[in-house]
């Protein structure tokens, strides 16, 4: 004989037998079967309520308020002289005309009316006739910039200083050595003295220019530092400088050659300082339809929590720290340096999601599982922790369709595990400009069956 | 139960109709307790499966396929009583291997010495022996099922659910002979 002979060679000896029947087995059954029932009814309810609570608001358009405003301040200082007609010197007319520009957002920014004059001595129509020198207003606007601590006027020249050495210079000297000072003298004369390393050197060869001529009409010395204060992820735009001047050509490689070495410092930031991490918790109801042995459907609802944090090095510079190169006999490099400071950025979702799926079993007590999903934004916030820095985006759409799939474990006759990779919510959240991400959610999850 | 009768009760429990559901608690209880009684530890273990596994029916009730519907029944009770099985012990079933050379031998008449014995004996028999190989015993030579659906069910290998088997038989075989020799039988 086999053990195989031996199957079932009981089974005739049970089929009678139990004993008596348990008194009241009955009721207590019909009591959990009516508890159940009516658990069931209440949940069949309140889901689709929930659901239409949920989503249903969200379909409308809303404008999340933007986090911290952006507040970069730029600042331009623009030196013009009027040249005179004399032969073999330099010579300033009497209109010199110096400006302070500052602008930062909450602060207008008054531009010159240039006006294109062929000159007595038939300078290139590119040259450009300022008007008057309005002495008063500009020392007026010098004194009340931020930017600049003094202006004084002293004879005919007009001298602008700052204390913190927002011109080309590098260190904090005395004013005329901070500043460009320019000054006509009582022979017609004029001549423009820049203490500075830079200034001196630059300003010269500038007015050794073919187009300063004696009979020249006017010289344009553009001096325009861009400064850019703390921004983060922000896209410098185009300097617009002119350089239709060959005197304006020197200073706009140096100018160009600031934006360059400004948009570089700022790559560089961007793209090498940047740590982040995400995670999300939720919880909340699902209901399960056996459609045979090994085959389920199910929906469920659930809220959370989504959370992003991005930590990286913002730079930014100021204004008195540049450092000089002289990269040619005619040209020189500017470079700002570069100061660095770390940003955590934070992006806060609560979310609701919806799904509805199928699960399928491949053993008594594993299986995969498939669904598709609804993510809602119920609100959204985004912080930085430093101050004045760049603005949070939040995208118009509230709704966004998903995904998820795992597999399960039968932890328990009543307790099931869940392991699933899923779709992300983050374009619900608020972003930063300049970080984008593409990210999944990898989860685990515990389901109680009642 | 004519086979129409129990379609209409079936119906019934699928409408979720109190009456038929308790007409088919009625009809049914008795056996099913009996597959609950063969695997529980005492009878209000038994019991508390009969209530749980009754429920289970009636919410599966409606991916009944057709066939036996008693069998049907049979397999969900089972199942349930090993689940409670193994959520009352926190603990998996314990799987004895045993290849003792006399596990092999199946012709020496407990086949007919067993089967002489009344369904009481039998389970006295069987309660002596260890969790895991009592439930394999009870599956194949009570229930009929194969090792094949036994390892499934238990989550073992097909080996394993026979030197169960094997073992379960072989420990019965040694008390019924010390029985036979205090007896006199």
């Amino acid at each position: 004989m086999r053990q195989e002979d031996e199957r079932g060679f009981l089974s005739g000896k049970f089929d009678d037998w139990s004993g008596e029947p348990i008194p009241n087995g009955w009721n207590s059954i019909d009591r959990k079967i009516t508890i159940a029932k009516y658990r069931r009814n209440a949940l069949l309810a309140v889901v689709p309520v929930l659901f239409l609570l949920t989503f249903l608001p969200a379909l409308r358009r809303v404008d999340f308020p933007s986090g911290t405003e952006n507040s970069g301040n730029k600042v331009s200082v623009q030196l013009s002289y009027e040249s005179g007609a004399r032969s073999g010197k330099r010579a300033f007319g009497n209109s010199g005309n110096a400006e302070i520009h500052s602008l930062a957002e909450n602060i207008p920014v008054e531009e010159l009316e240039l006006m294109a004059s062929t000159g007595e001595s038939g300078a290139p129509a590119s040259d450009v006739k300022l008007p008057p020198l309005d002495k008063a207003t500009s020392i007026q606007k010098a004194s009340s910039s931020p930017f600049f601590s003094s202006a004084t006027e002293e004879g005919n020249s007009l001298e602008i200083s700052s204390d913190d050495g927002q011109g080309m210079s590098t260190s904090n000297a005395e004013a005329a050595d901070d500043g460009l000072l320019a000054e006509e003298k009582q022979d017609g004369t004029a001549s423009a003295n820049a203490a500075s390393e830079f200034q001196s050197e630059v300003l010269p060869m500038a007015l050794k220019k073919a187009l300063l001529s004696e009979t020249a009409s006017q010289l344009k010395i553009k001096f325009s530092p861009k400064i850019w204060q703390t921004e983060t992820a922000a896209k410098i735009p185009d300097p617009g400088f002119q350089k239709s001047f060959s005197v304006q050509a020197a200073y706009a490689v140096t100018s160009v050659q600031l934006h360059h070495a400004q948009t570089e410092s700022w790559r560089y930031g961007i793209q090498n300082s940047r740590f982040t991490t995400a995670g999300a918790v939720s919880a909340g109801l699902r209901m399960e339809k056996s459609i045979s042995r090994n085959f389920a459907v199910f929906y469920g609802l659930e809220t959370g929590i989504w959370l992003r944090r991005i930590e990286w090095m913002a730079s930014s510079r100021t204004a008195h720290a540049f450092e000089y190169s002289r990269t040619s006999a005619t040209s020189y490099a500017v470079s700002p340096v570069v100061k660095s400071q770390m940003e955590q950025r934070n992006s806060m979702l609560v979310f609701a999601r919806s799904e509805i799926g199928i699960r399928k079993a491949i053993s008594r007590r594993t299986g995969f599982l498939a669904a598709a999903q609804l993510w809602a934004r119920i609100s959204s916030r985004g912080f930085t922790d430093l101050e004045n820095g760049a603005s949070f985006t939040t995208a118009q759409e509230a709704i966004k369709p998903g995904y998820r799939f795992g597999i399960w474990w039968q932890a328990g006759p009543f307790t099931q595990a869940e392991l699933s990779f899923s779709s992300s919510p983050e374009s619900l959240a608020p972003t930063t400009a300049g970080a984008e991400f593409n990210s999944r959610l990898l989860s685990i999850g515990l389901r109680q069956s009642f | 139960m004519k086979p129409e009768v129990l379609q209409s009760i079936i119906q019934g429990c699928i409408r979720e109709d109190a009456r038929e559901q308790r007409h088919l608690y009625e009809h049914f209880a008795r056996p099913m307790l009996s597959i609950c009684l063969r695997y529980a530890a005492d009878r209000m273990e038994a019991e508390d499966v009969l209530q749980v596994g009754f429920i289970k029916v009636f919410k599966s009730i409606s991916t009944f396929q057709g066939g036996s519907f008693e069998g049907w029944m049979k397999r969900i009770f089972i199942r349930e009583s090993i689940n409670q099985y193994h959520s009352r012990r926190r603990k998996p079933l314990d799987f004895v291997e045993d290849n003792s050379p006399d596990l092999l031998n199946y012709s020496d008449g407990f086949q007919e010495a067993v089967s002489s014995l009344g369904t009481e004996e039998i389970l006295r028999l069987l309660a002596g022996i260890s969790e895991g190989s009592r439930i394999v015993f009870t599956l194949f030579a009570i229930e009929g099922y194969a090792h094949a659906e036994i390892a499934e069910m238990l989550g073992i290998s097909v080996g394993t659910s026979k030197s169960q088997y094997s073992r379960a038989r072989h420990l019965m075989k040694l008390k019924l002979q010390k029985i036979s020799y205090e007896t006199g039988r």
